[in-house]
């Protein structure tokens, strides 16, 4: 009886106790989906209707026009885009290729002084781009690589990459590896054939971080690029941002921003199910 | 009981908190798109981070020199507020 008596009040403050976490979670999760939502649902207002003072007269008129002038190619958006495209694909499948390889080496081979080349690895981890923005700059140009922006980013997503192949490597049962060795594989057919469908979830992860920084990387692209016909779309939107004579078109700059975030959106939906679990296992196994 | 499973749980978390806790405060205190963009260091120079000022110095005022010891500086300082938080986040309990 008594224990009965006491599960009741027990489940009623449980099932209380998930309402305020619902409504805590909706509250939480409104504040940043809401400014998303809005921004979507501006994008389709008219430039008018965006800049004028609230109104409910002019709240309900959608129009495409602000995507139509946006792609109809006076600010040469379709440009930045695919300048954007090509650097975030590039630094992604670069950085996926040096990563993997990398992680093998230290995951599955000891040679002298793995262990410290993998803490200076780590170091680079530590210190963030922001910080050696200028020196990197000297560095750069120095070396005539100022606009090889996907080298740039590849460098700066190594050290993530590398740390979470090396997890995902260490992830692999030593019984496998020890087993091709065994039936005579070489260290390149061992990678090809036993691990590749054991680490794709670590490969798509390192790639999609490294697609993802480099589609949204706004400092260095600023910083670095000297040719306008260069600039990738973030850099490209504050352009418009600044406006000609000062007059900023709003709906442009929504617009360009919608069209920014559809990428992300589409990579990260339909890699999600790797990324989580990559990043997981990267966190947790040092 | 929250609090019994908090108990049980948090150090166990401890590590993943740390990790979460360096990162966002490295990233906040390095933060500069948001600044440059929606302030641009304005009104005066009131919003101005870190960041923008050696960019500004950089390539606005093409002082690279002195931009570049500033460089130096914040990486001294960004590696001194991580080790503070690695030494008190490290606990003895692990």
């Amino acid at each position: 009886m008594a224990p009965a008596r006491s599960r009741r009040p027990q489940r009623k403050r449980r099932r209380s106790g998930f309402g305020w976490y619902l409504a805590g979670g909706v509250a939480i999760s409104a504040v940043f989906s809401v400014p998303l939502l809005w921004e979507i649902f501006r994008s389709f207002q008219p430039e008018s209707a965006i800049s004028a003072a609230p109104s409910s007269r002019t709240f309900g008129d959608l129009t495409t026009a602000n995507y139509q002038a946006l792609l109809s190619g006076q600010d040469d958006i379709i440009r930045n885009v695919t300048n954007s495209l090509i650097v975030a694909i590039l630094a992604a499948v670069m950085t996926a290729a040096v990563a993997t390889l990398a992680g093998y080496g230290f995951a599955i081979f000891r040679f002298r002084g793995s262990g410290s080349v993998f803490g200076m690895v780590l170091l680079a981890f530590m210190i963030p781009f922001q910080t050696v923005l200028t020196p990197l700059f000297l560095e750069m140009h120095f070396l005539h690589l100022l606009n090889s922006l996907a080298l740039f980013y590849t460098t700066f997503n190594l050290p993530v990459g590398v740390y979470v192949m090396r997890n995902s490597f260490h992830q692999v049962p030593r019984e496998l590896v020890d087993a091709a060795r065994v039936d005579g594989a070489s260290v390149i057919t061992t990678l090809v054939s036993v691990f590749r469908p054991l680490i794709m979830p670590g490969i798509a992860t390192t790639a999609l971080y490294a697609f993802l920084f480099s589609w949204t990387e706004f400092l260095g692209a600023l910083s670095f690029l000297t040719n306008d016909s260069l600039f990738t779309l973030p850099v490209a939107l504050s352009n418009v941002e600044t406006g000609t004579y000062g007059a900023v078109n709003y709906g442009l700059l929504l617009a360009g921003a919608v069209i920014a975030m559809v990428p992300c959106i589409v990579v990260y939906v339909g890699l999600q199910r790797y990324y989580v679990r990559g990043l997981v296992s990267g966190a947790l196994k040092g | 009981m929250v609090e019994h499973r908090a108990a049980a749980n948090l150090p166990l978390l401890r590590r993943s908190i740390a990790l979460s806790l360096i990162v966002s405060v490295v990233g906040s205190f390095l933060a500069f798109n948001q600044f440059f963009i929606m302030t641009d260091g304005g009104p005066g120079t009131s919003t101005v981070p870190v960041v923008m000022s050696i960019f500004d110095t950089a390539f606005a005022q093409m002082d690279v020199g002195l931009a570049s010891a500033m460089s130096v500086v914040l990486v001294l300082v960004v590696g001194l507020i991580t080790f503070v938080q690695f030494r008190y986040l490290q606990g003895d309990s692990d």
